[in-house]
């Protein structure tokens, strides 16, 4: 089992040092491969309906207050570029058909729709202009001959549209205003308030403008360093966990090489499997299974708690005394259960005389990696064990220590299924324990 | 027990640097896109022009008029200029090009003491300013521009000068913006269009009408009564007469609210003043102005004399205890006619 720890602890090890690498180079990657770009630039497509093209307020300073746009039109027609409040450069477009940026669909795309004008009939000042809401027309100017001068020149505009481009420049309302052919730009620092963009193909034919917005962005690599950092430990555990496998793998080697003990010491480590087996990891066993001969395989399967090890462990009565087996065989549900009860009994009190027995080595072990400290301490503990300690350990307890041992380990971790435990042949117990204990444990 | 707390802890290690990798990974390969949030801030009303658009505004009246006079050209007025201020300067500007002399044309100074921006976000939209006094030391102007629809420039629209040692009302500042009133508010101690007709009787009945109470004396009044005197005189020579009724202009009149909830309001009128003589008199123009306006036509018993005025007045809060206060008129002649 000494071995199966220490390989254990190189997958860990290796396990941990891949990880490591692995966040190590995901952390640089992200401040360098897959660094976000410096700039967004996404563009709106162009909507031949209209020659008007409007944001929607909160789009200019969607990415960052600072906002280039610029405006393109083919074949170097006219185009007017101006930002102003949401509500002028509503009431400007007024009915007008126009192409509405409301957003990003991605990084590159601006999200547009297409507003298009309510049938010319419906003149009334309600209609004019809906975003406003100045249906009525109260108040602050003479009722009287505004109103309907106002839809005049808005039917006019309208009118006039699609021969000939209105022009916004010049506006006393706008905040930022350009013009030119083929290609405007502008650029705009986001202030309090809601702005619009409005973008306008004028002159004849006017040109339906293709609007780019370009943000400067802050660029924040925030899984840099948590990534180098945290790989930086993972790697290091890795490594630490790596060299002392080594070690242990060396110290443990030293002790068995005394040979005709080593059966001794390797059964006694069996009893021990059966025990701490109940608790500790299992499937490492590998390279213990092929050094310790048939009987530990079998033993350390069990110990894994796999179902299929059942008629197997079986054929290892090896520290089963035969007369407790017929014993248990024997026994009555009810018996069996009270049997059970002295068990766990018997087993709290090894456990706190373990627990207590252990306590100071694992003091000594302090400042080891926790990991492998139980395993380190039977490690080191088993050598130098007497025989017939073991051996006592082993018979005089035997199954039904191995049973006590795991009770403990249950009853300390809260498992309380020893109870419910099918009544089966004896060291079969063994095992049907075991799988609980393994459930546990995975 | 203490067998397990390793390996939870290893177990619990894995899973965190799985969710971390994955987590990076996520992060290196999309951002969402932001979507667009819009300040709330309208909840209160902005005012239409900010100081400095309101400067440039002014500004732009102020070279179109320059513009204007230096020529004696009127066409190009219409750009900047609108209402009874256009047809006024006009005027202004026909008589100065008859008389070969632009000083009666009403000097309209472009610094200004006091911005009065409203805050109104459909059209019309109306900003208002008082003027630094003009080099001739003639009373601070008070201008009102407008902007008829979003397409359109502000143009003034109205001037009027004010009266000597007249104290305006307080407005909002600049920033802050002033309500549009609309010419119906019933806060008021009457409501703008009541006021205006009002004073129009006033003018044109003086002490003998039923509001001059709600009226101070002020210099349009007197004006007309001296007025009406001085052409009385002459005309009860010839036993003729003289009428002089101010009307006011439909749809010429806009109000702001001032700071203690009262409301400005200007307002046009037109006035038309009648002399009439006995039948064979001759009744030739008084100044020089009706002169130019009158040009080479044949006078006759009869001369009617039209003036373009413009008003401004105080309408206090409806719980005020001081009546309507006149601030300011300008009242021009712009035609002379024999009928």
């Amino acid at each position: 089992m000494t071995k199966g720890n220490s390989v254990l602890q190189r997958i860990l090890a290796a396990g941990l040092i891949v990880l490591g690498l692995v966040g190590i180079g995901t952390g640089v990657a992200s401040a360098t491969l897959w660094r976000e770009s410096e700039t967004v630039v996404a563009t709106a497509a162009a909507d031949a309906s209209s020659p008007l093209v409007v944001s929607e307020p909160g789009v200019l300073d969607l990415v960052d207050g600072d906002v280039t746009v610029t405006a393109k039109t083919p074949d170097g027609k006219p185009v007017t570029l101006v930002i102003g409040r949401d509500v002028d450069v509503t009431g400007w477009v007024g009915t007008d058909a126009h192409s509405d940026i409301t957003g990003l669909t991605d990084w590159e795309t601006l999200a547009t729709k297409s507003v298009t004008t309510p049938p010319p009939a419906e003149e009334t000042p309600a209609e004019e202009t809906p975003a406003e809401g100045e249906a009525p027309v109260e108040g602050d100017a003479p009722a009287e001959g505004e109103a309907p001068a106002e839809g005049d020149a808005a039917a006019d505009a309208t009118a006039e549209t699609p021969v000939v481009g209105v022009d916004p420049a010049g506006s006393d309302m706008w905040f930022a205003e350009a013009s030119g052919a083929g290609e405007v730009s502008l650029r705009w620092s986001d202030r309090p308030g809601r702005w619009s963009l409005l973008a306008a193909g004028t002159g004849e034919d006017p040109a339906s403008p293709v609007v780019t917005l370009t943000w400067a962005r802050e660029v924040s690599t925030p899984w840099q360093w948590p990534g180098i950092a945290g790989g930086s430990l993972l790697l290091v555990a890795g490594l630490a966990i790596g060299v002392l496998s080594f070690m242990g793998g060396k110290k443990d080697k030293d002790p068995s090489a005394g040979g005709g003990r080593k059966k001794k010491s390797r059964t006694a480590s069996n009893g021990r499997t059966a025990r701490t087996g109940a608790g500790s990891e299992a499937p490492e066993s590998t390279s213990t299974a092929g050094e310790a001969g048939p009987a530990a395989p079998t033993e350390r399967r069990a110990g894994a708690g796999w179902p299929g090890a059942v008629p197997e462990s079986a054929r290892v009565p090896a520290q089963e005394p035969p007369t407790q087996t017929g014993a248990t065989g024997t026994l009555t549900r009810r018996e069996l259960r009270e049997k059970a009860e002295r068990e766990r009994i018997e087993a709290e009190r090894l456990a706190q005389e373990d627990a207590r027995a252990q306590r100071p080595r694992n003091r000594w072990m302090t400042g080891q990696i926790p990991v492998v400290r139980r395993e380190r301490n039977a490690t080191a503990a088993q050598p130098v064990v007497p025989d017939p300690s073991g051996e006592t350990d082993a018979g005089s307890a035997g199954g039904s220590s191995a049973t006590a041992r795991a009770d403990a380990w249950r009853q300390a971790w809260g498992f309380g299924q020893t109870q419910a435990a099918p009544p089966a042949a004896s060291d079969e117990n063994d095992q049907t324990q075991n799988p609980d204990s393994t459930g546990g444990d995975r | 027990m203490s067998q397990r707390t390793p390996r939870r802890s290893t177990a619990r290690t894995a899973a965190v640097a799985g969710a971390v990798l994955g987590a990076l990974l996520l992060a290196g390969c999309t951002s969402p896109v932001p979507t667009p949030t819009v300040d709330e801030s309208s909840a209160t009303a902005e005012p239409a022009l900010t100081v400095e658009q309101m400067a440039e505004v002014r500004e732009a009246v102020g070279s179109t008029l320059e513009a204007a006079n230096a020529t004696n050209d009127a066409s190009q007025l219409a750009t900047r200029l609108a209402g009874p201020a256009l047809s006024l300067r006009t005027s202004q500007l026909g008589v100065a090009a008859a008389r070969g002399n632009g000083d009666l044309v009403t000097v309209l100074p472009t610094a200004v003491q006091q911005d009065i921006i409203t805050t109104t976000e459909s059209w019309p939209r109306q900003a208002y300013a008082v003027t630094e006094q003009p080099e001739d030391l003639q009373s601070p102007r008070l201008l009102g521009y407008e902007q008829t629809t979003a397409r359109d420039p502000y143009k003034l629209w109205a001037w009027v000068r004010l009266f000597p040692s007249v104290k305006l009302p307080s407005f909002a500042g600049a920033a802050v913006g002033s309500e549009s009133v609309p010419l119906d508010d019933p806060s008021l101690l009457m409501t703008p269009t009541d006021a205006v007709a009002q004073y129009a009787d006033v003018l044109n009945l003086g002490a003998g009408s039923g509001f001059a109470a709600s009226f101070a004396d002020d210099p349009l009044r007197a004006w007309v009564a001296t007025n009406a005197q001085t052409q009385a005189a002459p005309l009860a020579t010839a036993a003729g007469t003289q009428t002089m009724t101010f009307t006011p202009t439909p749809g010429e009149a806009r109000a702001v609210r001032t700071a203690d909830g009262g409301a400005m309001v200007m307002a046009a009128m037109t006035a038309l003043e009648t002399r009439t003589a006995e039948e064979g008199a001759k009744i030739t123009p008084g100044t020089e102005t009706e002169k130019a306006l009158f040009g080479a036509t044949e006078p006759t018993n009869v001369l009617n004399v039209g003036y373009t005025t413009m008003v401004a007045m105080f309408i206090p809060p409806a719980d005020a205890t001081t009546g309507v206060q006149v601030l300011g008129m300008e009242n021009i002649v712009t035609s002379v006619a024999t009928s």
